[in-house]
């Protein structure tokens, strides 16, 4: 059950680093860090069942692979920026949390680009 | 009504396709922006379903959001216009050896007029990007017509017996070493006949009308 596995290590590393707030902080954010990159690590593995169940409704809808891969991007680009800002508010660094996620859509927005200008273009064939 | 099956089965998946993975979205600021990119996404979609449905160049200029459905692997366009281009040079090439071959077959009746001179072939040289004719040379037999043609006064051999006498003689036997060949001023006189109305006809200069002696 990674589950458990999951919920245990989340447990141990919240006690612990409520302990360690009141001695050493910066140790506390440290472990914060530490337990918050296994649990993406242990669900990592698992990430690889969902994308193959989209690739197969992707293939189903006939959507190209390429499209498919830009929007998992996007989605990655996502939780990653969301992942490290949220560290960086624990740390009180709400500044660079705030700079992580304007490069995290600046990079969303940079690959939509393509698909704005498709669709942009098309619409504005409709009119005539 | 096949059609019409396609295209709702195909939003059908698509928009599932958006609900699942909105599931995946992270709660944060960043949902947002995610969701408009997969909106656009379905949008494309949709609109290259429709468009493909009333045959529409709605989207030509869209990059395919769907591919073809089976088998299909797409070819690089590099690879298709080098293949197009092949193709052109050799369709280019094979219309340029046909012009020529026509121009020779007319060269050669032009010059079988004379009767000076038997004409075995004739070559025509092509500018290879204009394809205009360059020159033109014409392949005589040397020694073939040296005796005039009987007419019917003088069919009567020496003997009167009406029989002319055979003689067999081969191009440069009379030469040295038999390799080279002399054409009589008569045959002369004729290629420059021949040389002078090729190149006339073809509005050529007369040096471009060349006549080999075989």
């Amino acid at each position: 059950m990674d589950i458990l596995q999951i919920s245990g290590i989340a447990l141990t590393g919240a006690v612990l680093a409520m302990i360690l707030k009141t001695q050493k902080p910066p140790l506390a954010m440290l472990l914060s860090i530490f337990v918050g990159v296994t649990i993406f690590l242990l669900v990592l593995t698992k990430i690889g069942a969902i994308v193959d169940v989209l690739r197969q409704l992707a293939g189903q809808a006939n959507i190209s692979s390429v499209y498919l891969g830009t929007l998992l991007k996007i989605i990655g680009i996502a939780y990653i920026a969301d992942f490290i800002a949220q560290i960086c508010r624990d740390a009180d660094q709400g500044a660079i949390a705030i700079k992580v996620e304007l490069a995290a859509k600046v990079l969303v927005l940079v690959l939509a680009v393509p698909i704005v200008v498709a669709v942009l273009q098309a619409l504005l064939r409709l009119i005539p | 009504m096949d059609v019409l099956r396609q295209l709702i089965q195909t939003i059908v998946v698509i928009v599932i396709l958006a609900v699942f993975l909105e599931m995946l979205l992270p709660q944060g600021d960043m949902r947002r922006y995610v969701k408009m990119v997969m909106g656009l996404l379905i949008i494309v979609a949709v609109l290259q379903s429709v468009a493909g449905v009333i045959n529409s160049d709605l989207l030509r200029d869209i990059p395919d959001v769907t591919e073809a459905p089976s088998g299909y692997h797409p070819v690089p366009l590099e690879d298709i216009m080098a293949a197009g281009q092949s193709l052109s040079d050799a369709n280019r090439q094979e219309a340029a050896q046909q012009y020529g071959r026509g121009i020779a077959r007319q060269v050669m009746s032009l010059a079988a007029l004379n009767n000076d001179l038997q004409v075995v072939d004739a070559s025509v040289q092509l500018h290879e990007n204009t394809n205009e004719i360059s020159g033109i040379t014409v392949f005589c037999s040397s020694g073939v017509n040296q005796s005039p043609t009987p007419t019917t006064e003088d069919n009567a051999g020496p003997d009167g017996s009406g029989i002319q006498p055979v003689i067999i003689s081969t191009p440069g036997a009379d030469k040295p070493g038999g390799a080279g060949v002399q054409p009589t001023a008569t045959e002369m006189q004729a290629a420059s006949d021949i040389a002078g109305l090729v190149a006339n006809f073809y509005n050529l200069q007369r040096e471009q009308v060349h006549i080999e002696f075989q």
